[in-house]
């Protein structure tokens, strides 16, 4: 394997180098701000560049730690944030654009804790519009037209992440933060080649995030390993008063110092043999190659099925729901027809009309299966399966004119608040990344993050980068 | 009509083919939407007449914001979300169920009775975080 350069670092490296003062966290910025000014439009990856706001909390992390005053691996540690996470006084245009010129007074709360950790805001990450709530049918469907994939630019990062996944992949900052209601954490991970966290729903904060459906509405990292994750997460994670679905504190809050022995002998590892009823065979390939690299680490592995039910039509009625309530405005006054998509245009009148009475149908459902997914627990620590049943689409791809691929996984994964991490574990023939995700039970993020970590520690997919964006701009 | 020769897929499914989407040519044994039947053709005809309803509802409440493309596609989605409900509302529940109002699994967890779960299998991650 080449050498990595700097810019391609995990967090963790980045960090014992900023600690050490062998790196200076305004050259990192300046070393990520030029890479970003030059290659993001390249890959429509960012809203906006925040390069005074960079340069100031640089200048100060640069002092603090001078000082001897070093806050832990995030401080010096520049990084993109999804642009639906409000930052004060800085455009936050959810991706749309009858939101094109709003901005807030006040930062997310993400966006606080970051902070308080010394992390250096370089730029708010390109997104599909409204993070995909009212639906889209092309990748183009963000103001700043579709993310391009850095290890195939003529394919798409997936959504609603995108800037998020291309920024990570193309080394453009340390890590991203992205949110997930149904796969926009898990997919754009999976087809940029990057590791990607989607935490139990309620322990970070979403307070200062675009809602699309708060009841499942989940905040997450981007980034080069699962061990960066967890060190992100930890800085993210923890009860807040402003967003009454976080857990209580004891619950919310996550610790994590990867000097902590893994038990991962102890894990019992399932290995999902229905989360995919239909599989691209390259991916298949190249997912079956990991589910080796899985077994040789966790012997003890055995096969988990997933139940079956209506858990994607379950997933559907509420997102589509909790959408028509968090965009009732934009769908009532018109100004819906202001979105790029044909489908965001028209799709939320219909969400409107969906009854009250087949909502609690849905949520009804919703809570048998929480049932069933915490029995299926009592007997597994860790579900893997693949992130995603194939590997990037082409750009310009009609998404109508796909094969249609149930997803049960994402569905109870995302119904039910369960933490998911995926890694990449390899390569098609055209060389498009193949991402692996492993699923705990919710509130035990820390058997996905060890689970995923182990799997790094044998393998060195997540090392490597994509060729057109591996050296200096 | 014109929308049942062409694949109608739900909003959910086309997020799903967005996030999954890839060259039809590696897939060619997997049936795509257009060799599948389209939502619309399955519908009973008390299915249907719904979702014709939810699109009339639609135009009598904004007569003037849709082309009539848009109109097309607005039954096209109207039928697919008539399947999802369809499905849902098969699915059986009891009076007695409760909705899922409140997502804190951890909570609803210990409130169970602790012997029951912790003797067969400690919770994985009790001691862990």
């Amino acid at each position: 394997m080449p050498t990595e350069e700097r810019f391609h670092l995990p967090v963790s490296e980045l960090a014992k180098q900023i600690a050490s003062k062998k790196l200076s966290p305004v050259d990192l910025t300046k070393l990520y701000l030029d890479r970003s000014e030059k290659l993001g439009p390249q890959l429509n990856a960012y809203a906006r560049l925040t390069p005074e706001l960079a340069m100031q909390q640089a200048e100060a992390a640069e002092k603090e730690i001078h000082r001897g005053h070093y806050r832990g691996p995030l401080h010096g540690i520049p990084y993109a944030a999804k642009d639906l996470l409000a930052v004060n006084g800085i455009p936050t245009t959810w991706g749309a654009k009858p939101y094109a010129d709003q901005v807030f007074d006040y930062d997310a709360a993400v966006i606080d804790h970051l902070r308080n950790v010394g992390a250096i805001l370089i730029g708010k990450a390109a997104m599909i519009e409204l993070a995909g709530g009212l639906g889209y049918r092309f990748a183009s469907a963000s103001l700043q037209g579709a993310a391009k994939n850095p290890w195939d630019t003529t394919c798409w990062t997936c959504g609603s992440s995108s800037g998020s996944g291309a920024i990570v992949a193309a080394g453009l900052a340390a890590f991203a933060i992205g949110t997930e209601t149904w796969g926009s954490i898990v997919c754009p991970s999976a087809f940029c080649g990057v590791s990607g966290f989607r935490p139990t729903f309620g322990r970070v904060s979403t307070y200062g995030a675009m809602a699309l459906a708060p009841s499942m509405d989940k905040i997450g990292p981007l980034a080069r390993s699962a061990d960066d994750c967890a060190h992100i997460f930890a800085a993210i994670a923890g009860h807040d008063p402003r967003d009454r679905n976080t857990l209580p504190i004891d619950k919310a809050a996550f610790t994590y110092s990867p000097s902590v022995e893994l038990k991962s002998h102890a894990l019992r590892i399932g290995w999902l043999t229905n989360a995919w009823p239909n599989i691209d065979p390259q991916v298949q390939k190249v997912v079956t190659a990991a589910q080796a690299v899985v077994k040789k680490f966790f012997p003890g592995m055995r096969e988990a099925t997933l139940p079956t039910g209506p858990w994607e039509e379950v997933g559907t009625i509420v997102v589509d729901v909790e959408a028509a309530a968090s965009y009732r405005d934009l769908i009532r006054s018109g100004k819906v027809s202001e979105l790029i998509d044909p489908l965001g245009q028209i799709s939320g009148y219909l969400c409107e009309q969906i009854s009250a009475a087949d909502y609690l149908q849905a949520l009804k459902i919703r809570e048998l299966l929480q049932k069933k997914i915490d029995e299926l627990f009592e007997s597994f620590d860790v579900l893997v399966a693949a992130s995603q049943p194939t590997p990037a689409s082409p750009l310009e791809m009609n998404l109508e004119s796909g094969p249609d691929y149930p997803d049960p996984l994402g569905a109870i994964g995302n119904l039910c608040g369960l933490p998911a991490l995926s890694v990449p574990c390899g390569f098609t023939d055209n060389h498009l990344p193949v991402g692996l995700q492993f699923v705990s039970r919710a509130g035990d993020d820390l058997s996905a993050i060890q689970a995923a970590k182990q799997f790094q520690q044998h393998t060195t997919w997540h090392r490597q980068h994509p060729p057109q964006f591996a050296k200096p701009a | 009509m014109s929308e049942q020769k062409k694949p109608a897929i739900t909003r959910r499914e086309f997020a799903t083919a967005a996030l999954l989407t890839t060259a039809a040519a590696t897939l060619s044994a997997i049936p795509s939407p257009a060799q599948t039947p389209t939502p619309a053709q399955t519908l009973s005809p008390q299915s249907t007449q719904e979702s014709n309803l939810r699109v009339s509802t639609i135009l009598s409440l904004y007569p003037d914001r849709f082309s009539a493309d848009q109109k097309t596609d607005l039954h096209k989605i109207s039928a697919s979300t008539q399947q999802a409900l369809d499905h849902l509302r098969a699915y059986q529940v009891q009076n007695s169920d409760e909705p899922a109002l409140h997502l804190k699994p951890l909570i609803e967890r210990e409130k169970k009775p602790a012997a029951i779960p912790s003797l067969a299998h400690p919770a994985p991650g009790a001691n862990k975080l």
